[in-house]
């Protein structure tokens, strides 16, 4: 189609997208208006793009009104310091210590874990932001990558810590929620106010990681880390 | 004063958090919108947007202004959802996804938002549920183009530089989403 030249209808269906994106040069757009106002049958095509295109921009609008998008910076900023302390993890320190995730729980020799840090307060407050949606006492899930980063974090700042092995009555319900049948307890280790258990499903190498901060609990859907 | 974008990223280049915050916040309702309509699942959608920040904050040094930041955060973005439908659809044998609450459009077509009267909220649930069905049908490369063109009205060039495809694929992605949908929905646009 030359520009500016009179359109017709197989002109304007190959060009209707670019016309309904205003995508076009304006002088093809006022040969395709020109057409449209004389033809009802491209004016009914037209129409049925444009309600297409609302329906669509109408669902994922009301879709988006629920979803809470509150909590979103405080996730980012945990994820960024938790790959901060990875890679400070990751360094061996000229003290000589081990890596904790090396170590197994009770016996790591890193033993000054850095509750008091900044950083272990950008973690908790993810936990904690976790926890309050959660129902009392109602397994919760926490399917945010950032917030599976945090728990990764906590379970590496955490390791060498003790923890509740003892408590295999609550473990065998949190696997059996998680569906996790066959499931075997990979460590578990405590951190100030919180319990925390890792889980692998020995198939499937899924794991999932369960926190109890005393008054909530939930567990990561799929943590990789 | 406001900051515009490339300030703001020539802060976050240098660690700044409260630029990192502002960038955030600028854009996240708009990536909400996006992401949700590729992976029709709240915690998902969350999920990949802030993956995608924390992405692009861990890369920023590779940013160089060719593009607009947030044809960038989009690109990243987009190919985060379609990564995440493609681990979804290896994930089957995954026994514990299925005692997941799904959050998604299922749960919301049973909530009590989208409408002013009992009518017209039944009414919009089933719409959703059914535009959501018919977008389903689509590939993430096809219903990525046609909610950023829908949802969020980037130009051809941008959506080009958002997905990484040349602006002749833009279009054919759109003329041939278009279509699908529309056929998927004739009942309803016909009503």
């Amino acid at each position: 189609m030359k520009s500016g030249a009179p359109v017709n209808c197989h002109d304007f269906e190959d060009r209707v997208h670019a016309f309904l994106d205003d995508e076009l040069p304006d002088t093809e757009l006022a040969a395709m208006r020109g057409h449209l106002g004389d033809c009802p049958r491209c004016e009914k095509i037209v129409t049925g793009f444009q309600k297409t295109g609302a329906l669509i921009s109408t669902a994922v609008t009301e879709m988006v009104t629920a979803v809470d998008v509150s909590g979103i910076w405080q996730a980012v900023e945990s994820g960024l310091d938790a790959g901060v302390i990875a890679a400070e993890l990751a360094t061996p320190s000229a003290s000589g210590r081990e890596h904790p995730a090396q170590g197994h729980p009770g016996s790591s020799r890193w033993d000054s874990p850095r509750w008091d840090s900044p950083r272990w307060d950008s973690v908790r407050r993810v936990l904690d932001s976790i926890a309050t949606r959660v129902s009392p006492g109602n397994l919760g899930w926490a399917g945010a990558a950032a917030s599976v980063t945090s728990l990764a974090m906590l379970m590496l700042l955490s390791a060498g810590q003790d923890g509740q092995v003892g408590d295999t009555g609550r473990n065998v319900t949190v696997a059996q929620a998680a569906g996790l049948k066959s499931a075997r307890l990979d460590s578990l280790s405590g951190a100030p106010g919180y319990t925390v258990s890792s889980w692998v499903q020995p198939r499937t190498k899924a794991r999932v990681i369960w926190v109890d901060n005393g008054v909530n609990e939930f567990a990561s859907r799929d943590a990789r880390y | 004063m406001a900051f515009n974008d490339s300030e703001l990223v020539s802060l976050a280049q240098q660690g700044d958090r409260d630029s990192m915050r502002v960038l955030v916040e600028r854009y996240q309702d708009r990536l909400v919108a996006v992401v949700v309509g590729m992976v029709r699942n709240h915690d998902d959608a969350l999920e990949v947007v802030q993956e995608t920040y924390i992405k692009a904050f861990r890369n920023l040094d590779g940013f160089r202004g060719q593009s607009s930041f947030y044809t960038w955060i989009y690109r990243i973005a987009v190919n985060q959802a379609i990564d995440l439908k493609r681990r979804e659809s290896r994930r089957v044998s995954v026994e514990f996804d299925e005692v997941l609450p799904p959050g998604g459009v299922d749960e919301w077509s049973q909530s009590s938002v989208g409408g002013n009267d009992t009518f017209s909220r039944v009414r919009n649930r089933e719409l959703v549920a059914k535009v959501y069905e018919a977008m389903e049908s689509l590939t993430a490369n096809h219903r990525a183009v046609i909610i950023l063109r829908e949802v969020d009205g980037l130009s051809y060039e941008e959506i080009s530089d958002a997905v990484g495809c040349s602006l002749g694929t833009v279009m054919s992605r759109l003329h041939y989403a278009r279509k699908a949908l529309q056929l998927r929905l004739e009942e309803i646009i016909g009503s």
